[in-house]
C-alpha cells in the first residue's frame, strides 16, 4: 500500500481528532485541553517520547532510532476570537473562540503522520529521527513576548533538528490542488503605533493651536507612497493602515491622533527601510508644529521554502495529485511564524487544498471551513517525506 | 583555440568598427551610414545573404545550411539626441547626436560573431541557420513603431527558432555579465493627461474652478497606485514625469497637464495600471472640472525563455566562470527585443562594460563603456549559437 493509501485507512480517526478540537477552541498560550488531547494520543500510539509544556502548552513527541538524522514535523494548535458561524455540527462550544484558520486539522493530521511514522519505523527500514512538534499560539504572543514557535525554539525543540517541513490547508483552493514555492513564501511582518499630537483647541479657532488631524493628511499620504516611490519595485513590500482614531466631538480639535499600521517585506533591507519610512512619514507632524511618539513591534521573519525540501516535497505531492495540479509560483505578503523555525533548520511549508463547498469560507472569518477529505493527502505527504529521508532515498 | 581566443584576435577589428559607427551617430530609421557600413562588413566576410532597408533601415544577414533549425541574432544601431561630452577620440562628429546606450558596440560586436561564425560553418561542424538581426530605432518608445515590430513586420522574424542578443551595461564590470531567467524588461506604458477647469484670478478662486488644487489630488491618487491597488508580488511602477500648469502667480491657469511612465511585467498588471490612472484623472471631473487622457502604449515585457537563458548562462559560464554571473538582478527598464521574443522564445544577456570605478550611467552625455567586453560578448553569443546548430 502507499502512504497515501495508508493515510485514507486513518480518515475516521483523524476526522474524529481533529472535530475533538474544533469543538473546543483553545486560544493562544491557552491550548492545555488540545495539549492533552495531543499528547494522550501519541501514548497511545506508543513508542514515542513525549515532552510537555515545551513553550508554555506546546507538546514534543521523539520517535526513532536515537542515531542518524532528524526531521521536524509542526503543526499549529491554537484557535482565534471569533464567534463561529460555520454551522457545523461541531461548531465550537466556547463561544467567542473558533478554529478559523484550520490548525485543528493541522493537529489532527500530524498525530495521523505519527501513527503512519510509528508503522515505518516497526519495519526497521528507517534510520534517524521523526520530531513532532505541536505548537502553540501561532496567531499571536497572547500576552507573552513572543509566539508559540520561537518560544518553542527557545525551550529546545528543534535542538538537533535537521530539516523542518509542515502544512497549511487552503481554504480557498479546491481539495487536490497543492501550492509549495521554492523561496520565500511568507512575509516578514512588523506593526507600529503612532500618536501624533498638537495642542488641539476649539473648532472655532483652529489658528490658535495646533491641529493634529491637518497633520494626518501629509503623514497618511506619505504613508501610502513608501512603497510606490521609495521601495524598490522588484521587491514586495507592503503598508497597511489598519487604525486611525482621534477626537470626540465635532468642535473640539483634538490634541492626539492614534494610528496602527502593519509593514510586510521579503528582503531584510526593504524591512529596515520601512521601519525608516514609517518614522519619516510621521515626523512630518514636526514639521506642522505638532509631536509624535511611535513604537514598532517587530513580528515574524520571512519565510523561507529551502529548495532542496520543497523538491521532495514536490516529488512526493506530484505523485499524489499529479504535477499540473501543483501551484509552484504563488506567494502572498501572508506572516507565519513557521518562518523561525525554518531559520533554525531548512525547511519547507506547502499549502494543501480544501475548499468546503462553493461558498466563500475565507481564513479568519466566522463561516471558515474545510473539506476534512483533505487531511490524508496533507498526512501522507509529510508522513512520506520523512519515511524517504530518513530511509536515505533523498538527501 | 577557444571561442572566445578566437574572438579576441577580433578585438581591432570590432574596436574600429565601433569607433566608426560611435563617431557617426544616427537617429532611430536615420542609421543609412551606419546600415551601409554593416551591408559592406557582411559581404566582406563572404557567404551571407543581406538584406537591406528591412524596418525601413535594417539590415538582415543570413548565414547557414538551408535546412535545419534557425537561430537569429539582434543588435540595435541607434543613437540618441544627446550632446557627447566623453571627449573621447572618436567623439561623436554630429553635434547632438551620441550613442550613449552602447548600441554602436552592439553592432560591432554582431560583425564580430558574423566572423565567427561563418569561420565555423566553413568547418562544416553546423547544422542549421543563423539570421543576423541589425535593427533600427531602439529608442524611439511607442508601441509598434519602433525597430523591432517594423523589422518583423518586414518578415526577419520569420522562421526564426530562437532569438538571443546582448546589452552593454556601463554599471558592471567587464568580466560580469547579468541574465534572468523569466521577466527581464518591464512593459513600459505612458500617458499624457490634461486636468481642466474654469480657471480665474488667483484672488477670487471662489469664481471659477482651480486645475491645480484638482491636480494635487490625481497626483496623490497616482502615486497610491502601486502601494495601494496592485498585488505587491507583482512588481509595478506608475511614475510622473512631468506636470505642467499656469503661466502668472496670479492667474489660476485652466489646464494642468501631467505625463508620466507606466512599468509591469505581468499583463493582468499592465491593464490594471491603465484603468487605474484614469480613475485617478476622473477625480477631476468629481471635483467639478474635467479631463482627457491619453494611454500610450509601449514595449511589452520581455521574458527571457529559460532554456535559452540556460544555454546562454552555459556559453558565458564558460568563459567568464559561474560566479560571475547575476542571475537574479533585474528592473524596470524596457527594451523593444520584447517584441522579437514574443515571437520566438529567446534571452537578453546583460554584459559588464564599465570604464574604471567612474560612473558613465546609460543615457548621459559622458557614457562610455570598456572595449574589453567586446571581444567577451561576442564569444557568448557564437558560442551559444555554435552548441545550438552543431551536429
Amino acid at each position: 500500500m502507499s502512504m497515501l493509501e495508508r493515510a485514507k485507512l486513518l480518515q475516521d480517526e483523524m476526522s474524529r481528532l481533529r472535530r475533538d478540537i474544533h469543538a473546543h477552541p483553545e486560544l493562544a498560550f491557552q491550548e492545555v485541553r488540545t495539549a492533552a488531547l495531543v499528547a494522550e494520543t501519541l501514548r497511545e500510539i506508543g513508542g514515542i517520547d513525549v515532552r510537555t509544556n515545551v513553550g508554555i502548552t506546546g507538546v514534543v513527541g521523539s520517535i526513532g532510532t536515537g542515531d542518524g538524522p532528524t526531521i521536524g514535523i509542526r503543526a499549529d494548535m491554537d484557535a482565534l476570537p471569533i464567534i463561529e458561524a460555520s454551522g457545523v455540527d461541531f461548531s465550537s462550544q466556547t463561544h467567542g473562540n473558533m478554529h478559523a484558520c484550520g490548525h485543528d486539522s493541522h493537529t489532527a493530521i500530524l498525530l495521523g503522520v505519527a501513527h503512519l511514522l510509528k508503522q515505518e519505523f516497526a519495519t526497521g527500514k528507517l534510520k534517524g529521527n521523526v520530531r513532532f512538534i505541536f505548537q502553540p499560539a501561532e496567531e499571536g504572543t497572547g500576552g507573552q513576548h513572543q509566539s508559540g514557535a520561537p518560544m518553542m525554539i527557545d525551550d529546545g525543540a528543534l535542538d538537533g533538528v535537521d530539516h523542518m517541513i509542515a502544512l497549511h490547508v487552503d481554504s480557498n483552493s479546491p481539495l487536490g490542488k497543492i501550492g509549495l514555492k521554492p523561496g520565500n513564501n511568507t512575509a516578514a511582518v512588523d506593526s507600529f503605533k503612532a500618536w501624533v499630537t498638537g495642542t488641539g483647541g476649539h473648532g472655532a479657532y483652529p489658528h490658535q493651536g495646533t491641529d493634529p488631524l491637518w497633520m494626518l493628511i501629509p503623514i497618511m499620504t506619505s504613508l501610502h507612497s513608501i512603497v510606490s516611490r521609495k521601495v524598490n519595485p522588484m521587491h514586495p513590500a507592503v503598508v497597511s493602515l489598519g487604525v486611525v482614531r482621534g477626537g470626540t466631538v465635532s468642535n473640539v480639535i483634538p490634541a492626539e491622533v492614534y494610528l496602527e499600521g502593519t509593514l510586510r517585506s521579503y528582503d531584510p533591507n526593504v524591512r529596515k527601510q520601512l521601519l525608516a519610512e514609517v518614522e519619516s512619514a510621521i515626523a512630518l507632524s514636526r514639521h506642522f508644529g505638532g509631536d509624535y511618539r511611535l513604537e514598532i513591534e517587530h513580528g515574524y521573519p520571512a519565510g523561507y521554502n529551502d529548495p532542496t525540501v520543497t523538491s521532495w516535497m514536490d516529488a512526493i505531492a506530484s505523485e499524489y495529485v499529479g504535477s499540473d495540479n501543483i501551484d509552484r509560483t504563488r506567494a502572498g505578503m501572508g506572516a507565519e511564524d513557521f518562518a523561525y523555525m525554518q531559520q533554525k533548520a531548512p525547511g519547507t511549508m506547502i499549502s494543501v487544498g480544501a475548499a468546503y463547498d462553493d461558498m466563500k469560507r475565507g481564513h479568519h472569518t466566522p463561516v471558515f471551513a474545510i473539506n476534512e477529505a483533505y487531511m490524508p493527502l496533507g498526512a501522507a505527504i509529510l508522513a512520506e517525506t520523512a519515511r524517504r529521508f530518513l530511509a536515505g532515498e533523498i538527501q | 583555440m577557444t571561442m572566445l581566443e578566437r574572438a579576441k584576435t577580433l578585438s581591432d577589428e570590432m574596436s574600429r568598427l565601433r569607433r566608426d559607427i560611435h563617431e557617426h551617430p544616427e537617429l532611430g530609421f536615420q542609421e543609412f551610414r551606419t546600415a551601409a557600413l554593416v551591408a559592406d562588413t557582411l559581404r566582406e566576410i563572404g557567404g551571407i545573404a543581406i538584406r537591406t532597408g528591412v524596418g525601413k533601415t535594417g539590415v538582415v544577414g543570413d548565414l547557414g545550411t538551408g535546412d535545419g533549425p534557425t537561430i537569429g541574432i539582434r543588435a540595435d544601431m541607434d543613437a540618441l539626441p544627446i550632446l557627447e561630452a566623453t571627449g573621447l577620440g572618436f567623439a561623436s562628429q554630429s553635434a547632438g547626436t551620441m550613442h550613449a546606450c552602447g548600441h554602436d558596440a552592439h553592432t560591432a560586436i554582431l560583425l564580430g560573431v558574423a566572423h565567427l561564425l561563418k569561420a565555423e560553418f566553413a568547418s562544416g561542424a553546423l547544422n542549421g541557420n543563423v539570421r543576423f538581426l541589425f535593427q533600427p530605432a531602439e529608442e524611439v518608445g511607442g508601441d509598434g513603431v519602433s525597430g523591432a515590430p517594423l523589422m518583423m513586420n518586414d518578415g526577419a522574424m520569420d522562421g526564426i527558432d530562437h532569438v538571443i542578443s546582448l546589452h552593454v551595461i556601463s554599471e558592471i564590470p567587464v568580466g560580469k555579465a547579468g541574465l534572468v531567467r523569466g521577466p527581464n524588461t518591464a512593459a513600459a506604458d505612458g500617458f499624457k493627461g490634461w486636468v481642466r477647469a474654469a480657471g480665474g484670478h488667483g484672488a477670487y478662486p471662489h469664481m471659477g474652478g482651480d486645475p491645480i488644487a484638482m491636480t494635487a489630488a490625481v497626483i496623490q491618487a497616482l502615486n497610491a497606485i502601486v502601494s495601494r491597488k496592485i498585488d505587491p508580488m507583482y512588481p509595478a511602477v506608475c511614475s510622473l514625469g512631468m506636470v505642467q500648469g499656469g503661466a502668472a502667480f496670479n492667474v489660476i491657469p485652466s489646464e494642468v497637464m501631467l505625463g508620466g511612465t507606466l512599468r509591469s511585467f505581468d499583463a493582468g498588471v499592465r491593464e490594471q495600471l491603465f484603468v487605474e490612472v484614469e480613475r485617478a484623472f476622473a477625480l477631476a471631473k468629481a471635483m467639478g472640472g474635467d479631463y482627457e487622457l491619453q494611454l500610450i502604449r509601449g514595449y511589452p515585457a520581455g521574458i527571457n525563455d529559460p532554456q535559452v537563458a540556460q544555454w546562454m548562462d552555459d556559453a558565458a559560464s564558460q568563459f567568464l566562470g559561474a560566479d560571475n554571473i547575476d542571475r537574479y538582478t533585474n528592473g524596470m527598464g524596457g527594451e523593444d527585443f520584447a517584441y522579437m521574443q514574443a515571437k520566438a522564445p529567446g534571452a537578453m544577456i546583460m554584459l559588464g562594460a564599465a570604464v574604471g570605478d567612474k560612473m558613465r550611467p546609460h543615457h548621459t552625455p559622458i557614457f562610455d563603456i570598456d572595449e574589453r567586453c567586446m571581444p567577451i560578448g561576442a564569444a557568448i553569443l557564437a558560442e551559444t549559437v555554435r552548441k545550438y546548430l552543431a551536429k
